[in-house]
């Protein structure tokens, strides 16, 4: 078998590993392709397509929370290996748009979050994830350290969904709000609610995040 | 009828007088008694703040079913080594949930839960609110179902990966779980709540696998059933997930045997199916979406819905109206003062 041929099946290998959550697996699938001279992009678009397709099974209730959790986990393990390589070699899949991504002030629900930022990450965005229990004034100095073409806000309780509405105003009292597109999304969260804060997509799942994102950036409104 | 008898005759798939009504409303009496949330919550937890924030905001809505309490999904964790915090105007949340570390699992004790941390604040708000109301309105025992009770002790993510990596971690914290639920059970059921509702927001395909609901939640949710009915009480369920698609219907047979007498329906279910499918034998909860209608409004739009909901599936008795889920302070009181008047009027009278 020549050096291409064992490419391919090991491409596909990874992506069936992510798919599986299988995190021992899908990173030596991810070393292999390395050291057969694939680029870290190669491994990253492999990367994207599994997640891609996950998200789809995931729409369709094909597959539950549980297996995203441990697809994401295998995405991060091949992530740390080639990030590095990606970085340095200023791969242009990370200049397709920067995202600093939190859950808002008062909630600790990160969950979907994480996935949003997996998700976001497997698509080629450069993701900065705040965390949890984000203050207003931190989702804007980040954004402003970071460059940020996207602020993404999560939110699970009907009480801390308001934040979102303090980070656009705050971005409106700042004069900054059109230097960032904000992204809204979370349990409560409708897409009557996000139109009347102003935001200017709401993701009812990490999916449509990433879609939402993909349509921000190449409508070039940013 | 009283607003007791209505809810009993409901949950017994009864006709009623008209179709009884259940907020579910875990903190927004906080709003109605103008209270901040650490002033009932923090601490020791304030009994007679909070069973007369549940009893003005009954006054004031005239819903026909209250929970007992102010009620957080906190209130054993700080026994068990984690923490709350309390927000000056809004929900107590978990910051660090006491399992966080699966070591700390084997060998755990159980909390005196009518002695230990906030739950005895709790038990005695129930039993004011029994001696004040009771007679009149129904008093459900709000509680957490056994996937949900686990994740809220364990983290939720850190269960969920426990479910594929870790069955026996997932197994043993469900397991303490399950027999802390049975416990709450017991004593709220003694301190005067009528019936048990399980708010599972993590034991449906919302969050978890139907092999693990199968696996989890159903064997746990049997044994709190048990527990409830060996004090004649009536078990109310609600977990999160599409269950009136047709691959999910089959979850809802199968906690439907365990002997549940309602089964709440959160968004995205056709409830006038629902009826049709399991009205013959379970009572049937469910309402005004949260997120769409009941929370943004207007007036008209929850008037319009909650005649509609009426109208497909509570005619004949054997339903209670709800919101989607449950609500919480800093909700607009007209917003569900305008599903109350609805249900009232849209429905008077069925027998």
């Amino acid at each position: 078998m020549n050096a291409d041929v064992n490419a391919d099946v090991i491409t596909v290998s990874l992506e069936q590993a992510i798919e599986a959550g299988d995190e021992v697996q899908a990173p030596t699938f991810a070393r292999q392709l390395l050291d057969l001279g694939q680029t870290p992009t190669h491994i990253a678009a492999a990367l994207s397509r599994a997640m891609s397709r996950l998200g789809e099974r995931f729409r369709r209730l094909d597959i539950f929370v549980p297996d995203l959790l441990v697809a994401a986990d295998a995405f991060e393990a091949v992530m740390a290996i080639i990030t590095p390589a990606l970085v340095s070699a200023r791969n242009p899949r990370h200049g397709k748009g920067t995202i600093v991504i939190g859950v808002v002030e008062g909630d600790i629900h990160t969950l979907g979050k994480d996935l949003v930022r997996v998700m976001l990450a497997a698509d080629g965005f450069e993701v900065h994830d705040l965390g949890r229990d984000v203050r207003v004034d931190q989702f804007l100095d980040a954004a402003r350290e970071h460059h940020a073409d996207i602020i993404g806000m999560s939110a699970l309780m009907t009480t801390t969904m308001e934040r979102m509405k303090d980070v656009i105003d705050l971005l409106k009292s700042e004069g900054i709000r059109w230097d960032y597109r904000v992204i809204v999304g979370g349990a409560p969260i409708t897409q009557q609610f996000a139109d009347e804060v102003g935001a200017d997509g709401y993701a009812k799942d990490a999916p449509t995040a990433v879609a939402i994102a993909n349509r921000l950036i190449e409508g070039n409104v940013i | 009828m009283t607003s007791r008898e209505r809810i009993e005759a409901a949950l017994c798939r009864e006709k009623t007088d008209r179709v009884p009504v259940f907020l579910r409303d875990l903190t927004l009496g906080l709003d109605i008694c103008n209270f901040t949330t650490p002033e009932i919550c923090a601490g020791s937890y304030d009994a007679e703040k909070a069973a007369q924030a549940v009893i003005q905001t009954q006054r004031r809505l005239g819903h026909d079913c209250v929970v007992g309490g102010i009620h957080d999904l906190g209130l054993d964790v700080d026994t068990l080594g984690g923490r709350v915090e309390f927000p000056e105007r809004g929900i107590p949340y978990i910051a660090e949930p006491g399992f966080s570390r699966p070591d700390r699992i084997t060998g755990a004790n159980l909390p005196d839960i009518r002695r230990e941390g906030r739950f005895p604040g709790l038990l005695r708000s129930y039993r004011l609110v029994r001696s004040a109301i009771g007679d009149e309105v129904a008093i459900a025992a709000n509680m957490e179902g056994p996937v949900t009770k686990a994740g809220l002790l364990r983290g939720l993510d850190n269960l969920l990966l426990d479910m594929v990596r870790s069955p026996d971690t997932a197994r043993a914290m469900v397991e303490f779980s399950v027999v802390l639920c049975c416990a709450q059970a017991a004593a709220l059921l003694e301190a005067g709540a009528h019936f048990l509702f399980i708010a599972a927001a993590s034991d449906g395909p919302a969050a978890i696998r139907p092999k693990d609901y199968l696996q989890y939640t159903i064997p746990g949710l049997a044994r709190i059933v048990a527990t409830a009915n060996e004090r004649n009480a009536a078990v109310v369920f609600h977990p999160h997930g599409p269950f009136t698609d047709e691959r999910f219907r089959p979850l809802v047979d199968v906690a439907i045997e365990t002997g549940i007498a309602g089964f709440q329906f959160g968004e995205g279910n056709d409830l006038a199916l629902a009826k049709q499918l399991w009205g013959d034998r379970v009572c049937i909860l469910g309402g005004v979406d949260i997120a769409e209608t009941l929370l943004p409004g207007p007036r008209e739009r929850i008037e319009t819905e909650t005649t509609n909901i009426i109208a497909g599936v509570g005619g004949d008795g054997g339903f209670i109206l709800m919101p989607s889920c449950s609500v919480h302070r800093g909700f607009p009181l007209e917003h569900l003062r305008a599903m109350i008047e609805t249900a009232h009027a849209a429905s008077d009278p069925v027998v």
